[in-house]
This record gives C-alpha cells, structure tokens and sequence, in this order.
C-alpha cells in the first residue's frame, strides 16, 4: 500500500510540531523517520496511524483520503518502544488480540497465532507470562502482534531502543528480514542514524517538525543537503564556507575543484583524507599543512584531530600493527581527492 | 533536614503533652482505688464514699437524715460562715457546701441530652464561679458511659442534668449516682424526685405535638385539640412517632394512653394511631424534624419548653393535648465516684433553689418543679394542661410487656 | 534482597507493632469477647436473631447498590474530568471532591427537603408526594458522598495507566468500546477493586445516613447505634458488631488475597493530556449526562445548605438572615479548636507512622511483617463506632486489666476518660491511609536507593533522613491531607470517648441536627467545611512552601508541554 503525505501539520497551543510536510512512500518500502527527540517523528506516525488527527493536511493511502479514518479502520499495526503488550494477558492472548477483535474462528486464530509465533521465534511460548519474557522476546511478541492482522502498514515507534547494542542489531535484521518476505509498507521511527541506515529503502531526516532531507540511505549519508543532515548522519568535517580564509593551501585546492556559488557547507569524510609525513613534502607552497591536536583509537581506524589554522578537520587512518602513528603536535601534510568533496 | 527534625521533635512533645496532661487526672484518682469498687450496688455507696479517701465529706450517716446541718459534724460544714449564708439566701440560693474562694476555678463535667440549657449554667457559673462544661449525648449514649467509666473507676462527668428521668431511675439502680440529701428537696412534691436523693426534678417534661400549620391549612385538616382528633381522616401517613422501644417519649406515650383509657380501650386506640404513622422514628427527636421538613403534619414530642421552635419557624406551632397529656420530670443528678463533691452538691442545691428555678422557667420556658417562683409571659402553665397519672415505677415493670404487646400491634 | 536494618529502625518498628496490637487488635478481639459473654442479651432471642438479620440483609442490599453506583459514577467521572477536552475541567475536578470536607449528617437533611414528601424538587416543582425515607434516600446520599472517594481512587489510577497500550489496541482494530472493555478496565481491575472495597466498608459503617432518611429501613450500623442510644444494650450492640465485621472482613480478606495481587502500573507515562477523542458519540454522551447529573446534584444539594444557613426557615421562609451564625458564639468555639487540634494531630502521627511503617515492611521485611500489614490496614474494615465500643470495654480497665491483679502498688492509667484515648483511636484508624500511601509510593522507589546511599558512605540515620525521608515527603503529605480532613468529619468511632472538655465541632453538629435546628446546623457544618477547607490550604502551602515561593518569584515563566 502506498502512502501519501500531504501538507500535513500539528499544532499543540500555538507550538507547531509538525510543518507542512510532504512525503509519498512506495508499496512494500520500508521508509525510516529519523531526528532527534522533539523532532515530531513520533507525531508523524501517530497521524499515519490514527492516534493523532492532523491539524491540517492530508493522509492517503492507495490513492484513498483516510485522514477523517478512525485509526481502527486504516488497517495499520503498530510497534511500542516500550512494547505495549498487555500485562494482564499471555503471550498467545496478547498476539491473538486482533484477530478477536476481528470475530476470527477460535480454530483459525490458533493457527494463524502459531505461524506467526513461529515467525518471529517464538514458538512455544505462548501460554509464557509478559512478565516472564526478556527483552528481545517482549519485542518479538510485540511484533508478531502486529503482524497477525496482517495490516497494509506496519509502523515502528522507536522499536529497539530498550534494547542492548548486540541485541538491537538482531533485531533489525530480523524486522528487515520480515518486513521483506511479506512486502509490507512500513515505517520506522529512529533517532539512530546507522539503524535507518541498515533497515530503510528511504530516509526521511527530520528537524524542528520539518523534513530536511528524503531520499535513499546513501544518498542521504553521502550527499546531505544540509548541515544538520550532514552532523545528524554522523559526519564530522562539516566546514562553512563563509569561515574558510582564501589565503591557505587548503582553500586554493577546493577552489580548483568546485565552485562555491550558492554553496554554504563542505563536506570531506574524514577516510578521504590521505596524511603524509610533513618533512616529506616536496611543493611547499601547495601542500596543505596541518597539526595533530588529539588522537583516538576507534578500533579498526585512528581518528586524528587536526588543525588548520582557524580550521578543524578529523582524518581517518586504518590501524595496522605497522602503521606508525603521528605525535600530539607533529605536523603532517594532508591531501584529498576532489571527488570525496559533497559541497552543499 | 534540622528543621524536619525539630517538627517530629515538637510533635511529640505536643501528643505528650496532651495524653499527659489529661492522663493523670484518672490516673491520681484511680490509685486508692480497689478494684472491688467498681462493681458496687448502690446499697454500699455510703461505703465508697468512706473508702475513697480522696473524697472528704460528711459522714455517710449524714445522707439519710432530712435535717442536713443538724447532723452535721463533719470538718467541712463548720468551715461554713453564718454570713454567708444570709447573703446567699438574699441571691434566691444557698449551698451548706459552697466555699466562693476554694471553687472559683473548679470545672464541672457534666452529661446531658441538649445544649439548650447552656445559658442556665451560664447563670450559675456568674452566681457560683463553678464552670460547667457540658456534654450532650443521647441517654442511652450517657448511660452506657456512666455505667463503663463507673466499671474504669474513672467518672468523667461530675454532674448529669437533663434526660429522661427513666434512665436517671436505672441509674440510681445500677449505684451510678450519688445520692444527696438536698436542703430544698424537701420543697419538691415526692413525684419529683427520687425517695433516696438519688436524682431531683427540675422542670417538667411534657409531650406535645408539634403541628405544621402551614400544611393544616394546605389539606384543610382540623387543627387537632385532643388525642382522638390524631385519628381523624386527613392525616393517614402524616403523624410521625418514635419508637417507643427507643424512644422514652414514645414509650411514655404509650403507656400513659394505656393507664388512662385501660387495656382494652387504650390498644384499640392505639391501634388505629399506629394506623397513621407511616414508620416509627428511631429517635425522640425525629417526629419534630420531620414536621418541620413537611414529612408530617403532626409529630408527638417532648419538651421542656423550648419555645425556640414555634419561634424560629413560622409554620410550626407546638400543640399540648387538651384531654391530657404525658410528662415526666428532667432530673438532675450527682454522678457516683466524683471528685468535685462539693461543687457537684452546690450545683444541686443551686438548680433546685428559688434562684435556678427561676432561671429555668426564664430562660427555657420551661413549667419548672417548684411553684414559688414568677412564672414569665408565654410559659406552658401546667396548671392549664391536663397532666396524665403516671407511676414511674409501674412504667419501669411493665416495660417489657408493653414493647412485646406493642410489636403485635404493629402491622406485619 | 538483603538490607541492612538500622537498629534504631528495629525499635521504632517494635514499638509501632505493639501499638498495632494495643490499639488495633485488642480492641477489635475485646468486642468480640464483650458481644459472647452477655448471655442473657436480648439479641439471642430468636426475635433478636431475626432482627439481625434483616438489618444485615438491609446493610448488604445499601452497600452492594452504593458500591456499584459510586464506582461506576466515580469511574464515570475519572473518564470525564480526565479523558475528555472542555473547559472548566480544572473547577469541576475541585467540585467532585466537596463531600470529602464535609459532615454527612446536613447533607441528609437537604436531601430530605430537596426530595421529601414535600421536598422543593418533589413536590412543590414536580408535584410529587413521595417518601424520602427508605433505602433510596439512604442510597442516594451515600452515592452522593461516596462517589467523590471513588472518583479520587480511580483518576489517580487512571493517571497512571499506561496509554500506549490503549493505542496498541486500538490499531490493531478495537473499538474505543472494546479497548475500554479489554484493556483499559482490566487494567484498572485492581484499583477499581479496592476503590469499591472502600466504598462498601464505608458505607456498611455508615450510621448517620440511615438514622436520619432511613425511615424504618434502618441498617447494621445505624441499629447498633440505636442498641445503644435507645435500647441502652451495648452488649448486643456488639453481638449485632460482630454479624457487621464479617462481611467487611470478607470483603477485605477477597480484596487483599485475591484482588489487589498484581498492578500493571507503568510510571512513565503522564496520560494527562490524553484526549480520547474517538469514543462513540452515545457513550460520550451517557458519560457527559451521567457526570453533569452528578455535579449538578452535589452543587445543588450544597447551594442549599448554603442558603439553609443563611435564611430564616430552611424550607420555608427563605429571608435573608445571619442568626444561624450568631447563634454560634462564645463557649462554641472551643470544638472547632478541639477539631482542629484533634485532626492536626492525628493527621501527623498517623501518617508519619503509616507511611514509615510502609517504609519498613516494603524495604526492610522486618518479622511479623505480614501480621503487621494485617493489623495496621484492619481498621479500613472495622465500622467507626463498633471500633468506639472496642475502645470503650477494653481501655475502661487499667493497662489492659491486667494490671489489675499485677501491679497493684503502681499507679495505674486507665485510658478512657482522658483525652489520649480519642487522639489514639483516630491515628490508629487512619494510619492505614499513610500505610496505603506509602505502598503506593514505593511502588516507584527501587530498593538500591538505600544501599547506594550507605555505598556512598552516608550513615544510617543520615540515610534515612536525606535519602529516604524526602521520597516519601509526598506520600506523607498526600496521606496528612486525607487524614486531616477525614478527622475534621469523625464522628462514629470518637462518638463513645470523648470528654466534655474536649467536645469536637461534628459533634455539636449531630446534637443540633437532632435539636431541630437545622438551619443552625447548616451554619456549623459550613463553619467546620470552611474551616477545613482554608486549613487544607493552608497546609497545602507548608508543604509546598518552596514551589509556592519559586512560583511567586517567577510567575512569568512559561513551560511548553509537549
């Protein structure tokens, strides 16, 4: 089923949580709503959902107008952040709560229960208490409860993050994995960008009740269209244009690269950035020199702060048990290749 | 955090202070005595009152005789000054116990069913100097107290004014009270007052009928003079009555129409006035609150005065029954085991003196024991009331037999 | 969990549960063994035995139709006031809570002339003649008072339901109708149970309602009392005692046993904004209907003790007059002290005692820990004036009676006749408001909070004041305001014990009320209702001292909730 977002604004008291937004989702895409808490990801889903009525705008789904729907009626399940599942219930009762409302045979709904358990590895535990079961598994039982009625659009609130990290990473794997074999419309609200990253055919990055930014995983890591984009995805070298002095090597290289016309930011991966012994240097005046201000190990990678003058960048090495690391205040020579360079 | 502390600290202080201060009166008073005293008879009162020898007055002896200050030995009666006495028989009273400098801060507790008569305690806290402080409960309520504090060794009250003069009778039974050979009661006629000086009649207490005019006129019902007009057509579901089994008023009732009419005649008229009461009050009071909520035209009750409801409602006028009425008189009485003896006696002596009949007639209207004082405007002026015969103690015995017979009476 | 017990925690828990047994258990055991010994009651005649019965049955029937009513209303009302946008919800969330600040005695008698025979409504608008009197008028003013407990119990509850689960529901398809039915109340079954436990023990104990408007339909309660007042029987008054207690201990044993087992409480959500906006319009409206019925009712029964205090002739000559407040003067003032002291006081104790006692069976698991709770919470099931009896036949005799035959030289106190034994009989019967209070509090504290205190190197007592004491600040106070208030209104259990010297306001009340003076007794009542009300307030300030004095200091500051 696809989804059409249109407009769509909420207003609580004069402070509007959500502004004007616009998004049209594929069938069987699974599109991640990522921001920082605040952001009105979560006020989003709630009016896709139903929970919430938009204070203007539309909501469609298939080409159909549902936004007067009752949430009961859209046909969409929904996954807690803190589970929701039903304490005075058993796990088998929790999941087949649906189907009861639905007036389903008892003899239908075992089976249905039992696949669906089975689905999420579950099977066996359905008489098991809510109290009884871990984490992983309340968020499993969660979402076989979701998935029982088979509705048109799953939606995820925030589904993994009272889990740990192990853990989490499971499970992402595992909603993937299903949300792919029955091709189920789905959305997934996240404030962790490599999470969306992982799961999501689409991300829509969110701010202050807007959407910044929407568009496919890589494009939106590699090419942000703007600064909070960039910083929310992870990135480090995020330079205003404005702050860059001409005068320096650095500046010099960029502007043989790119033209900065109605461009505000520079964006240069820190594993673009090729750092040689300074000493080694053979065109002074075009080599860009820098100092080691602090060093951290990051496992597999050595992240070097330098500075620039005014100007602060991170460089990325890979770690080997050869490779010689440079020294707090030992100047270095740095170099770059246009092409990692996204301009913004 | 010091000043979460200091508040527990002063908390504690507080309770201590109050359990404390109000602890050790029953605590000094109990330890003479023996546990024995608590279940006394009131054959062996006189006894007690030797025994307890925190209790300093005349010989017992001195209680049987009529002519108190002739026998009168005791340290305490000569403290007494003639001149006193001359000027306190020029205030309308006089107390052979009464000592202004040793009472002047001396508080009386005393049980009883209203809180009407405060401004004649008032009057006798400016003669006396002795404050009272008055308690009201329901009869039963200070009967079952005297009976457990007597059983603790601890009475509270010191004196018991007003109620119905049957549970001052039990309670003279029971050795509750003390009793007092009272100068002036010799001045009250024997029905008013108990032969062993247990109790003295104050002022009368008659049944009346409380009659919502208002409503009389509204359903053209005449307004009714005599006890068979109760049973005219008209007032089917509009008399309210107490329970006789529960209320004193009630039970007097009742047995005062069977004493007058006779058995037979008296249970047919009964009969067709149980006929308009739609259900019997628990309480004495209740027929009154439910004239004056419209919830009858007619409620039978007891009143020692009280004019306060025909004057505060305007619709309600208090009715005594032309062919006579039931009555009996309000005691008051010493409670057994006081430590304020000789103000409790003062206080006696005081109410059933010129002076505190006066009082009472004055203030409450009330037709009072004695009839050598002025009688005001607008009392009940029992003269004019029909007053039906009662025996008390007939009224005790048969008790019993009258609630069965009534219960039979009663439409199933 | 192993906790390290403070001694000085040790001691204070030994001399709590020796008061439990003094002042709880042995009262209670003591009507008992009063009520067996009199064999020649008149209550062991079959006539008596009957009789009993049909008050029972009388009891039951009232409590059964109160307890349903009241908590479907209370539970109306949580749904209304809390779950639905209007404005003015603020006031009226105020409004249900009046009952709580006054005496019930003068509410019956509005009643009786708002719906007499010749009541105002009844009669003289609607032209009706029917009795007020019968279990109707008991029913309706007990559901009148009661449901204001109920509403009190539920809405804290549903404060603290966890709305996501609602959601989840309801996107999986259930109707607002089915979600109510499937999670929303069974959620709350807990608290909905012991809300009616509550509401059933009050009124099975509720003696002055029936006495005034029950006619000749007189209850349990109401005929001890007349046992002792017209019958001057207390012996059988505590035979037909014990027939009372046990249903109120069955009910409770079913309660503590069997209901109240497990809460589905979450602490994070804060479900106050929740608007449910999607309820069918006819349920929105039965519950709007129901909920103004309510109000209308309770506003309009207190206009007209209002105007009952300030006219003529309540019922008839409605002139404009202030004798009824003249009246009260001079000697009159002392009960309204003698109240205030007696709630301050009690209302302290107790609740300090119940909440720390909470504190230490909860976190520390002393012995006896179970008879203990037992003990401490039976009170809640024992009917004031039955528990007024206990007190009276037990503390008649000096320390127990024993120290009749021990301890001869000694000076022996004997409680009763002082004015300890009235501040003793209150703060045991509400110390199960703080116990409760505490419970509910410490739901929401984990027990390591201790242990990382004493990890830190704090002391014992250093500890308990800094740590401990602070967190269950709001229990205490919540627990101090309902106890206050409730002493403020105590009549039954107090009714037996106390001094001349010590009248209390509510008392005076009574005695008016029966004196025929009812507009006398609207005046008290709304006297000793306003005198609550501004010392609720005003306690309310001293505990909040430091909000009130930031709020002063800042009273532009605005808080954008989301």
């Amino acid at each position: 089923m696809s989804i059409d977002i249109k407009a769509v604004t909420k207003d609580y008291n004069g402070f509007s949580a959500l502004k004007a937004v616009d998004i049209h989702i594929q069938n069987g895409e699974l599109l991640a709503l990522l921001g920082p808490s605040g952001c009105g990801k979560t006020t989003l889903l709630r009016i896709i959902s139903g929970l919430l009525e938009p204070s203007s705008g539309e909501i469609w789904f298939d080409g159909v107008d549902v936004t007067k729907w009752e949430t009961q009626k859209r046909q969409t399940a929904m996954v807690f952040q803190n589970y929701a599942l039903f304490p005075h219930m058993s796990v088998e009762e929790n999941v087949g709560y649906g189907l009861k409302i639905k007036r389903m045979p008892k003899a239908d709904i075992q089976k249905r229960i039992d696949e669906v358990l089975e689905m999420v590895e579950l099977s066996g535990m359905n008489d098991r208490s809510i109290q009884s079961l871990s984490g992983g598994q309340k968020q499993r039982a969660a979402l076989a409860r979701a998935l029982i009625t088979e509705p048109k659009i799953l939606l995820f609130d925030e589904p993994l993050s009272n889990l740990d990290e192990k853990l989490r990473v499971a499970m992402r794997q595992e909603i993937r994995r299903i949300q792919q074999r029955i091709g189920i419309t789905s959305i997934y609200v996240t404030h962790d960008q490599r999470e969306a990253m992982a799961i999501a055919d689409k991300i829509a990055v969110m701010n202050h009740g807007e959407i910044l930014q929407y568009d496919r995983p890589e494009t939106v890591y590699h090419t942000p269209s703007n600064a909070f984009t960039a910083d929310f995805m992870g990135h480090v070298n995020i330079l205003q244009l404005s702050h860059l002095s001409p005068a320096t090597a650095f500046y010099r290289k960029l502007m043989q690269a790119h033209a900065f016309s109605g461009k505000s930011h520079l964006l240069l991966p820190p594993n673009e950035i090729l750092l040689t012994d300074a000493s080694t240097a053979a065109d002074i005046t075009n080599t860009i020199f820098a100092t080691v201000s602090s060093r951290e190990l990051l496992g597999n990678v050595v992240r070097y702060r330098l500075s620039l003058g005014e100007t602060v960048l991170y460089a990325d090495c890979l770690y080997r048990v050869s490779l010689s690391l440079y020294e707090l205040g030992q100047t270095v020579a740095i170099d770059f290749s246009p092409n990692g360079i996204h301009l913004f | 955090m010091k000043r979460k502390l200091l508040l527990v600290v002063l908390a504690i202080s507080a309770f201590l202070m109050i359990a404390c201060g109000s602890s050790n009166t029953p605590a000094e008073q109990n330890a003479d005595n023996t546990p024995a005293n608590a279940t006394e008879t009131p054959a062996n009162t006189n006894e007690t009152a030797q025994n307890g020898s925190n209790i300093t007055e005349p010989t017992d002896t001195s209680q049987n005789t009529i002519d108190n200050t002739s026998t009168d030995t005791a340290p305490e009666a000569a403290v007494e000054t003639t001149q006193e006495t001359v000027v306190e028989t020029d205030a309308g009273w006089h107390s052979d116990y009464y000592d202004a400098e040793a009472m002047k801060d001396v508080t009386l507790n005393m049980y009883g069913v209203t809180d009407t008569i405060i401004p004649v305690l008032e009057q006798f806290t400016a003669d006396t100097g002795i404050k009272v402080e008055n308690l009201t409960m329901q009869n039963g309520e200070i009967l079952q107290r005297l009976i457990n504090e007597n059983t603790a060794g601890t009475p509270i009250a010191d004196i018991w004014f007003t109620g119905g003069a049957d549970t001052f009778i039990s309670a003279a039974q029971q050795g509750l009270l003390h009793a007092y050979d009272a100068p002036e009661g010799a001045v009250l006629d024997d029905i008013m007052k108990d032969p062993d000086g247990y109790w003295y009649g104050t002022s009368l207490t008659l049944v009346n009928w409380v009659v919502n005019t208002a409503l009389i006129d509204e359903y053209g019902i005449r307004m009714p003079e005599t006890w068979d007009d109760l049973i005219q057509s008209g007032l089917e579901g509009e008399i309210s009555m107490s329970d006789p089994a529960s209320s004193g008023t009630a039970y007097n009732t009742v047995s005062a129409i069977l004493q007058v009419r006779g058995e037979k005649e008296g249970w047919m008229y009964l009969d067709q006035l149980i006929g308009q009461v739609p259900y019997f009050t628990a309480r004495g009071s209740d027929p009154a609150n439910n004239v004056l909520s419209g919830e009858a035209i007619v409620g039978i009750n007891a009143s020692n005065g009280d004019r306060e409801l025909e004057e505060n409602n305007a619709n309600i006028k208090i009715v005594y029954p032309k062919d006579g009425t039931g009555w009996w008189p309000q005691p008051v009485a010493i409670v057994e085991g006081t430590k304020k003896l000789d103000a409790a006696k003062v206080f006696i002596d005081w109410m059933i003196s010129k002076k505190g009949m006066q009082t009472l007639a004055d203030v409450r209207y009330a037709a009072v024991a004695r009839d050598d004082i002025s009688i005001p405007d607008g009392i009940v002026d029992i003269k004019d009331i029909q007053l039906f015969p009662v025996d008390f103690q007939a009224n005790a015995a048969n008790r019993e037999s009258i609630l069965l017979e009534w219960q039979n009476h009663l439409p199933q | 969990m192993h906790f390290r017990t403070p001694s000085p925690h040790k001691l204070i828990y030994g001399i709590i549960f020796l008061f439990l047994v003094y002042f709880i258990l042995l009262p209670v055991i003591s009507i008992v063994f009063y009520g067996i010994s009199s064999s020649d009651s008149l209550f062991f005649t079959t006539k008596g035995f009957q009789n009993s019965f049909i008050y029972l049955r009388h009891s039951l029937s009232v409590a059964i139709i109160v307890t349903i009513m009241a908590t479907v209303l209370g539970l109306t009302l949580s749904f209304t006031l809390h779950r639905m946008a209007f404005p003015g919800k603020g006031f009226l969330r105020a409004l249900v809570m009046l009952p709580f600040i006054n005496p019930p005695f003068v509410g019956s008698i509005a009643y009786i002339m708002l719906f007499g025979k010749r009541g105002l409504i009844t009669h003289r608008l609607l032209g009706l003649t029917i009795s007020p009197f019968g279990m109707r008028g008991i029913a309706t003013v007990q559901v009148l008072g009661l449901t204001a407990l109920a509403y009190l119990l539920i809405s804290s509850a549903i404060q603290k339901t966890n709305v996501s689960l609602e959601e989840a529901a309801r996107t999986m398809g259930a109707s607002e109708g089915k979600v109510l039915l499937t999670v929303t109340l069974p959620l709350m079954a807990p608290e909905i149970a012991g809300t009616a436990l509550l509401v059933f023990l009050a009124s099975m104990s509720d003696f002055s309602t029936p006495l005034i408007i029950g006619g000749s339909y007189q209850t349990l309660a109401s005929n001890l009392y007349i046992q002792i007042t017209g019958l001057y029987d207390m012996q059988s008054a505590a035979l037909s005692g014990i027939i009372l207690l046990l249903p109120c201990f069955m009910a409770f044993w079913l309660h503590k046993y069997h209901l109240s087992k497990r809460s589905y409480f979450s602490d994070d959500t804060a479900s106050d904004a929740i608007v449910s906006k999607a309820l069918p319009k006819s349920m929105k409206a039965i519950m709007i209907g129901l909920s103004a019925l309510y109000l209308i009712l309770l506003l309009g029964q207190y206009l007209f003790i209002v105007l009952g205090a300030l006219t003529k002739q309540w019922g008839y000559d409605y002139t404009f007059t202030l004798a009824h407040f003249q009246s009260l003067k001079g000697t009159q003032v002392k009960p309204f002290i003698n109240s205030f002291k007696l709630a301050s006081v009690t209302a302290l104790f107790a609740s300090g005692t119940g909440v720390f006692l909470a504190y230490l069976l909860k976190l520390h698991r002393p012995k006896f820990a179970t008879a203990a709770d037992l003990f401490a919470t039976l009170p809640a099931a024992v009917p004031g004036i039955l528990f007024g009896i206990g007190y009276l036949v037990t503390f008649r005799y000096p320390i127990l009676g024993v120290g009749k035959f021990w301890l001869t030289p000694l000076p022996s106190i004997v409680l009763l006749g002082t004015k300890a034994i009235v501040y003793l009989i209150c703060i045991a019967r509400f110390m199960n408001i703080g116990l409760r209070a505490g419970y509910a509090l410490l739901e929401h504290v984990h027990p390591d909070i201790e242990n990382a205190s004493y990890n830190l190197g704090a002391g014992q007592a250093r500890t308990f004041f800094s740590i401990m004491m602070p967190q269950m600040k709001s229990a205490f106070f919540a627990s101090f305001l309902r106890s206050f208030s409730d002493g403020m209104v105590t009549l039954g259990a107090i009714i037996l014990l106390i001094i001349p010297s010590n009248k209390v306001a509510v008392q005076q009340i009574f005695t008016v009320v029966k004196s025929n003076a009812s507009g006398d007794a609207a005046a008290i009542a709304l006297l000793l209702s306003f005198m609550t009300l501004i010392f609720l307030g005003f306690y309310y300030l001293l505990f909040n001292f430091r909000d009130v004095i930031k709020r002063l200091k800042a009273p532009y500051k605005k808080e954008v909730n989301l």
